[in-house]
């Protein structure tokens, strides 16, 4: 009795082994998945092979080409979190049972509505103009939120420039938004600076985090640079946290320069920049 | 962010919606996601969508990632993978509402030529020891999340021959794969 026992579990041990393969990559038939399911626990060369194949397929995954994503997705993303969501399901989490035609690798097996973020599809002049709006509406309330001290640098700068009605950072369309990320100068630190403008007008935002407290009498200054020449773009303070900002205006289309830096600096600014680079990056 | 113990910070710190802990992740992973999204569906609208919806996804439900099970880089490329596999199907249920001719390009491209996933270092070496149309079928079936019927109805090759040669496939792939590991693993 026993060996008869011993003899159908071997077998079925030999069945199930058969549909790892097909088991692993999703496609055993819903009443083929329940049966692997069943009886991967009894039989270990099978749960062995799938735990093979679990890895060859994390291989695939990470060794597919790797691509930059679009510049303008950070900025996406960082102010579709900074919107208020609508009432996001707060589930106490565990992994949930997997689609049949996806195995346990599907951590999540719940569709989530995501927050609405524009989603650049179709060339329809409407959808542009209105997810020029949206875009618009949430990168400000995404900068405003994480500075505090936006409207009061704005107002300084207002002055210093005595051309009021020109310092607003408004983006005339999606397509004209530019964001870059500029690294941290040195590999260790955490320091870096986020630089948005928008490519019709000589408008920038730039948005600091994480930058090192600096000596009394210190302060911090944007460079942008064209054609070797390296053009002042402000001062700006930070934070007890590190974090700054600075709404600046360019003599010429921000677009035309092809690097921005910031370094360390004399209270009142320099003319050139010191070596004391915080952040740098291309634009 | 690399050991496991930094991981689970920043997904606590995530699950506690901190913005910086988010954009943290974003600089991580956000390359290999859109690349792995562009992967399964060769079209750069469509994978900056599924990317963002990668990670809305995390930041709404940065707790279910159990750091017992697997490391966190697996789990985001596997719910990418999916996000981007349910999004294919979504766009192969309605392919004529907005017809692209490069879209349609590049799908031809896909199943008719040689199998693309075999770009990475070692699986490039393997997949070269698979024949074209075995790479050609797993990367249907793992890119594409293609089941049997989709492959053979796509291939128009017998569906008990597609299950045969799939099969067999993945088995002589694994084989490989396990060769190519021990053999780096030997000092």
């Amino acid at each position: 009795m026993s060996l008869n026992n011993d003899l159908k579990s071997s077998q079925n041990c030999e069945n199930i082994q058969q549909l790892i393969p097909e088991y692993a990559f999703g496609l055993t038939s819903l009443e083929e998945t329940k049966l692997v399911e069943a009886n991967l626990a009894a039989c270990p060369q099978a749960a062995a092979d799938l735990a093979d194949y679990r890895r060859l397929q994390e291989e695939m995954r990470e060794e597919v080409p790797q691509i930059e994503p679009p510049v303008g997705l950070e900025a996406k993303l960082m102010a579709a979190i900074a919107v208020p969501a609508a009432p996001a399901e707060r589930i106490n989490i565990r992994p949930q049972s997997p689609a049949p035609h996806m195995p346990s690798a599907a951590p999540i097996a719940t569709p989530v509505t995501p927050v609405a973020v524009p989603k650049p599809r179709r060339n329809i002049a409407w959808l542009a103009a209105a997810a020029a709006i949206l875009a618009l509406v949430i990168t400000n309330i995404f900068w405003f939120t994480q500075v505090n001290e936006l409207a009061e640098r704005q107002r300084e700068l207002e002055i210093a420039m005595h051309t009021p009605d020109d310092t607003a950072f408004v983006l005339t369309s999606t397509a004209n938004l530019r964001w870059v990320r500029l690294p941290p100068s040195q590999q260790e630190a955490d320091s870096n600076a986020f630089l948005m403008w928008d490519a019709a007008s000589e408008i920038g935002l730039m948005y600091a985090r994480a930058f090192p407290q600096l000596e009394p009498g210190m302060t911090y200054q944007l460079w942008l640079t064209r054609s070797d020449v390296r053009v002042s773009a402000g001062t700006f303070r930070i934070d007890e946290d590190g974090n700054g900002a600075l709404l600046f205006h360019s003599a010429q289309p921000i677009d035309e320069f092809t690097w921005a830096r910031i370094t360390a600096e004399p209270e009142e600014g320099s003319e050139q920049p010191s070596e004391n680079v915080v952040v740098i990056g291309e634009l | 962010m690399n050991s496991p113990l930094d991981e689970i910070e920043l997904m606590r710190k995530i699950a506690g919606q901190n913005q910086q802990a988010f954009h943290a992740l974003y600089q991580q992973y956000g390359k290999a996601i859109y690349s792995l999204a562009y992967r399964v569906l060769q079209n750069s609208t469509l994978a900056e969508e599924v990317t963002q919806d990668t990670f809305l996804k995390v930041w709404r439900q940065a707790a279910h990632w159990d750091p017992d099970k697997g490391k966190l880089k697996n789990w985001l490329l596997t719910i990418a993978q999916f996000t981007a596999i349910d999004r294919l199907r979504q766009e192969r249920r309605q392919p004529h509402l907005y017809p692209d001719p490069i879209e349609e390009a590049e799908e031809t491209h896909i199943l008719g030529g040689e199998a693309h996933w075999q770009d990475g270092t070692v699986l490039k070496l393997l997949i070269a020891r698979l024949p074209d149309e075995q790479s050609r079928l797993i990367d249907m079936a793992f890119f594409q999340g293609m089941t049997h019927n989709d492959i053979a109805n796509t291939t128009q090759i017998p569906l008990g021959t597609v299950k045969t040669r799939l099969r067999s496939g993945l088995q002589k792939l694994r084989e490989l794969w396990l060769e190519s590991v021990n053999r780096t693993s030997t000092p």
